[in-house]
């Protein structure tokens, strides 16, 4: 029995009042016409992540339109290659706030940080073909979804840091004694290292292994630009903290309030390469892209199965869809050999005839998706 | 449909920590079922509480005479003071009985957020005891998060004038621990705190 997930619900979630489906670890390949629900059902696993999920809306945009209650249900079952272990998140909504919980064998976490014990989830979707055009922090975002995948305690790691930089920005401009901000910064330095570290030893492993990889996708190479990284790289760790503080302290009275640190991981610029033909991957074309960026996931869920805790699982919406035959063919191959679990989404059964012997076929129509039966050379 | 009285009592049940509606509604439904055993004498101990319990002037623990019994007792030492969170964190190291000196409840810890600004914390009350008191050893004992390490260095440079040794509590692996299963933060806490061993 392989590790995946074993079985998932919805509730009044989406376009989706009440829905259950029992992959038992295989592959799944959604197929079905545009807004029939596909990416919903994605949507609904990347949630056992910490976060947003894959397509970071509000929990109120979530909600089923009947909305009988003020709430949606997610319920998953994981096979971690010993025992099952439950889930479930619930995204409670009113008026006045939305927050959303989670659960594990029935018990209440206290964050939703704590989901990152069981579950290590990376996707792909299409709002990603664009990944190398957009701003840092939307490839900060990436690089940090696969962290939080891989690594324990990375995403608390994020969210105190994330913390620590809001109240440092807020007791810069208040009326407050220096000696708090120092306090804070002394802080801020510790932690800002060690994510950078993180991040680091993060590219490092995922670089190591994209070349070490017999793919038939174009070698990428991630690369991390910024004067932590500098830091880091340079100066044994106390040298580098007390470098870090003093640049946190000189510029104290050059920033205007809204200011961030002058430095940490919150600067940090991700870059992305095209090794083969030695150019940056905003320089290649559409199809270049897309294959890099799944050279990048696959690559990472190969190290999701070696070093991650959590239970694999990889979510693939409408990657085929740019793709020619022999990269379809290639990528299902890939997914065959990587043996982690993996849901895939696409308009079209066609799409996936070469995935026939690999995965079980589900037609999703409005509120439903049904299965179907393939056999071999169907297609 | 419950009367207005025990609805207000479902209300009130509901606001307590850890319960919620459903759970109000259950404890309320369990006082009246136990009405003399249980409500009435929740009742007198409501009401003995309300009356008696003062919050102490030196250290901040709740006790029904101020100063505190554990201020006033003479067995305690005055040698050290151990500065701590809240009353809830008093009572957990006052169960292990390994703390023999005094307590210095701070009220929380340093964080704009949530509105826990340095005056709103008995920061200054601790230094006057500290300059007035003379112990040798101030312990930080506060939470191992970002604002409670926050508070602890904040604390460290408001000491830093007066001749006490300001030390924290450690940070690291717990007790029967297996470090396959601790996070990076935690390990990387217990390396950096490591400790030489006397042979």
């Amino acid at each position: 029995m392989r590790p995946g997930v074993y079985s998932l619900t919805l509730q009044n979630f989406r376009s989706y009042e009440s829905f259950s489906i029992e992959p038992m670890g295989e592959n799944v390949i959604f197929f079905g016409e545009n807004g029939a629900g596909k990416t919903n059902l994605l949507e609904a696993l990347s949630l056992f992540a910490p976060g947003r999920g894959l397509r970071r809306a509000r929990l109120a945009d979530m909600l089923h339109h009947k909305g009988h209650a003020p709430k949606w249900q997610l319920d998953i079952s994981l096979f971690n290659g010993h025992g099952l272990i439950n889930l479930s998140t619930t995204g409670h909504i009113s008026p006045q706030k939305e927050r959303r919980t989670c659960e594990s064998f029935g018990k209440s976490e206290k964050t939703l940080n704590a989901l990152a014990k069981y579950t290590a989830l990376g996707w792909i979707t299409p709002q990603m073909d664009r990944l190398f055009f957009e701003g840092a922090s939307v490839r900060r975002r990436f690089i940090d979804q696969l962290g939080t995948a891989l690594f324990t305690g990375y995403a608390d790691m994020l969210s105190q840091y994330d913390n620590l930089v809001e109240e440092w920005s807020k007791v810069r401009s208040g009326p407050f004694e220096p000696q708090w901000l120092k306090a804070i910064e002394v802080q801020v330095a510790t932690l800002g290292l060690n994510l950078t570290e993180k991040r680091l030893q993060l590219s490092y492993l995922l670089n190591d292994k994209i070349g070490q990889r017999a793919s038939n996708f174009p070698k990428a190479q991630i690369l991390l630009q910024g004067e932590s990284e500098q830091l880091i790289s340079t100066y044994p760790q106390a040298q580098a903290e007390e470098m870090y503080l003093k640049t946190l302290a000189g510029t104290l009275a050059a920033l205007d309030e809204t200011s961030t640190p002058p430095i940490g991981p919150h600067k940090t610029n991700v870059l992305f390469h095209h090794v083969d033909k030695n150019i940056p991957a905003n320089l290649c074309s559409t199809g270049e892209q897309k294959s890099l960026l799944l050279a990048i996931v696959l690559a990472f869920a190969e190290l999701m199965k070696e070093y991650g805790t959590g239970v694999p699982v990889l979510l693939l919406d409408e990657a085929v869809a740019h793709l020619d035959t022999t990269r379809r063919t290639h990528l299902f191959e890939e997914i065959k050999d990587i043996n982690v679990q993996t849901w895939l989404t696409g308009t079209e059964m066609l799409s996936f005839k070469e995935a026939q012997t690999m995965a079980r076929f589900f037609h999703v129509l409005p509120g439903k998706a049904e299965e179907v039966e393939v056999k071999r050379g169907f297609l | 449909m419950q009367s207005a009285e025990l609805q207000h009592l479902i209300q009130l049940l509901a606001k307590l920590p850890g319960l919620g509606p459903r759970s109000g509604r259950r404890a309320a439904l369990h006082l009246v079922k136990n009405k003399q055993t249980l409500m009435h004498s929740l009742m007198v101990s409501l009401k003995e509480v309300y009356d008696k319990l003062l919050s102490c002037s030196t250290c901040g623990n709740l006790d029904t005479s101020d100063p505190c019994g554990i201020c006033t007792d003479p067995r305690r030492e005055n040698s050290s003071i151990c500065v701590i969170e809240s009353v809830a964190d008093l009572w957990a190291l006052e169960r292990t009985s390994s703390f023999k000196g005094k307590y210095h409840i701070l009220g929380g810890v340093l964080s704009i957020q949530q509105g826990n600004t340095p005056d709103k914390l008995t920061i200054q009350t601790l230094v006057d005891r500290v300059a007035a008191e003379k112990p040798q050893e101030v312990i930080l004992a506060l939470s191992a998060t970002p604002e409670g390490v926050t508070t602890t260095h904040y604390l460290v440079d408001a000491l830093k004038s007066y001749p006490v040794t300001v030390t924290g509590i450690a940070h690291g692996v717990p007790i029967g621990g297996e470090l396959d299963y601790l996070d990076d933060g935690t390990i990387y806490a217990a390396l950096k705190e490591r400790r030489p061993y006397s042979s």
